[in-house]
């Protein structure tokens, strides 16, 4: 019974791990390459970014940022726990604050930790603000920062103007800038108008399909199906994925009947009006 | 062996839970490792959730590789058995029977329902 308990409250304590890593000797394999205090400033700057983004046309003071009532940053990577307090401020300075002190009543503990939390918040967001600013994602201007666009479209034909796209590739454009000293917003944004490109191009190239990549796109999302030209015969199929080749591009599928998978040419689709 | 005593430093020992905590985890990698790598997120909560129920219910498993553990950090002295289960239970039934009262001979039994 008494083994019970404890497992019970050690796999409390240990699904995190399993669920970040799939394994106890993954985290241990990753401990060793990336410090977890690395981590931590690399997931402030990321909320940072994202934040940013997506009130691109803001000019944020830094105290807006910690406190402002519209302008706030809130973010898990923000939050700590007097753990994690204690180990940062050292538990001496953590006692002389009073935070743990046996005599302050419940209240006065939860505000004094409030408070803590709040100027751990504060010294995240300042950490985070330098290194975007090294990394020339954001920049500084009249004591206001705001992120550095020229950058993000220099050089770039394919611009992503759309708020939740660029959010959704903070993490992505962190990891890539941060990497090499030398690299910018604009290196990671060339980048991308590579990847564009050759999701683009083919459908130019091969526009004589464009209709029927429309169409299987359509069938793709609403579950449907299509049916290809096999030699005299008509097959029906439900259509995986459009994917691009050596040769252009190609859909996979599974067939209706027999539930065999397989890759067709975009020509074979036949069109509804066909 | 996951610790020594270099991190250890000699003074700190490992205590009961921490042993319990390194068995645990072996025996859920160990599972884990054959199915982990090509699990999505959520099949692998699913997954850890399956495992869990099972070393919940048998037990024995765990136990015996926690008792081999106990066994292999007690011989590099390594081990604070003050942390143990068995040892405070001990402990306590000796300290139990040191604080109650002292019983009386059955010859003072007898004399006193005598009187």
């Amino acid at each position: 019974m008494q083994t019970e308990k404890l497992l019970k409250q050690l796999f409390k304590k240990i699904a995190p791990i399993y669920q970040t890593y799939g394994l106890n000797s993954q985290k241990s394999l990753c401990e060793r390459f990336f410090k977890a205090e690395e981590k931590i400033t690399h997931k402030t700057s990321v909320a940072l970014l994202k934040h940013m983004i997506l009130r691109h046309k803001v000019r944020f003071a830094r105290e807006d940022l910690i406190s402002g009532n519209t302008t706030r940053v809130d973010d898990e990577s923000f939050e700590m726990s007097i753990k994690d307090y204690a180990k940062k401020m050292n538990k001496v300075s953590l006692k002389n604050n009073g935070i743990l002190s046996k005599n302050l009543s419940k209240e006065d503990r939860k505000r004094e930790y409030d408070k803590a939390k709040e100027q751990f918040r504060g010294m995240r967001i300042t950490e985070a603000l330098k290194i975007l600013r090294c990394n020339r994602l954001i920049k500084k201007v009249d004591n206001q920062y705001s992120l550095n666009e020229e950058l993000w479209s220099k050089g770039v034909v394919y611009r992503i103007r759309h708020s939740p796209t660029l959010a959704s590739l903070s993490n992505l454009m962190f990891s890539y800038i941060k990497n090499e000293a030398y690299l910018g917003p604009n290196d990671f944004f060339e980048e991308t108008d590579k990847i564009i490109s050759a999701v683009i191009k083919p459908s130019i190239k091969h526009n004589q399909v464009f209709q029927r990549e429309f169409y299987i796109a359509q069938q793709i999302e609403n579950g449907g199906t299509v049916y290809i030209q096999e030699g005299k015969f008509k097959i029906e199929v439900f259509p995986h994925a459009v994917e691009i080749g050596e040769a252009g591009k190609y859909f996979r599928y599974e067939e209706a009947k027999s539930t065999k998978m397989g890759e067709a040419s975009l020509n074979l689709v036949i069109l509804p009006n066909q | 062996m996951k610790k020594n005593l270099e991190e250890k430093n000699g003074v700190e020992k490992i205590t009961y839970e921490e042993v319990c905590e390194e068995v645990l985890l072996s025996l859920m990698d160990e599972k884990m490792s054959k199915v982990a790598p090509s699990l999505s997120k959520e099949e692998l909560i699913k997954e850890f959730n399956k495992l869990k129920n099972m070393i919940l219910k048998s037990s024995g498993d765990f136990e015996v590789k926690r008792d081999q553990l106990i066994q292999e950090y007690k011989r590099q002295d390594l081990y604070d058995e003050s942390t143990d289960p068995k040892v405070i239970a001990q402990r306590n039934l000796i300290d139990a029977k040191s604080n109650s009262p002292v019983q009386s001979s059955s010859n003072d039994k007898k004399i006193n329902f005598g009187f």
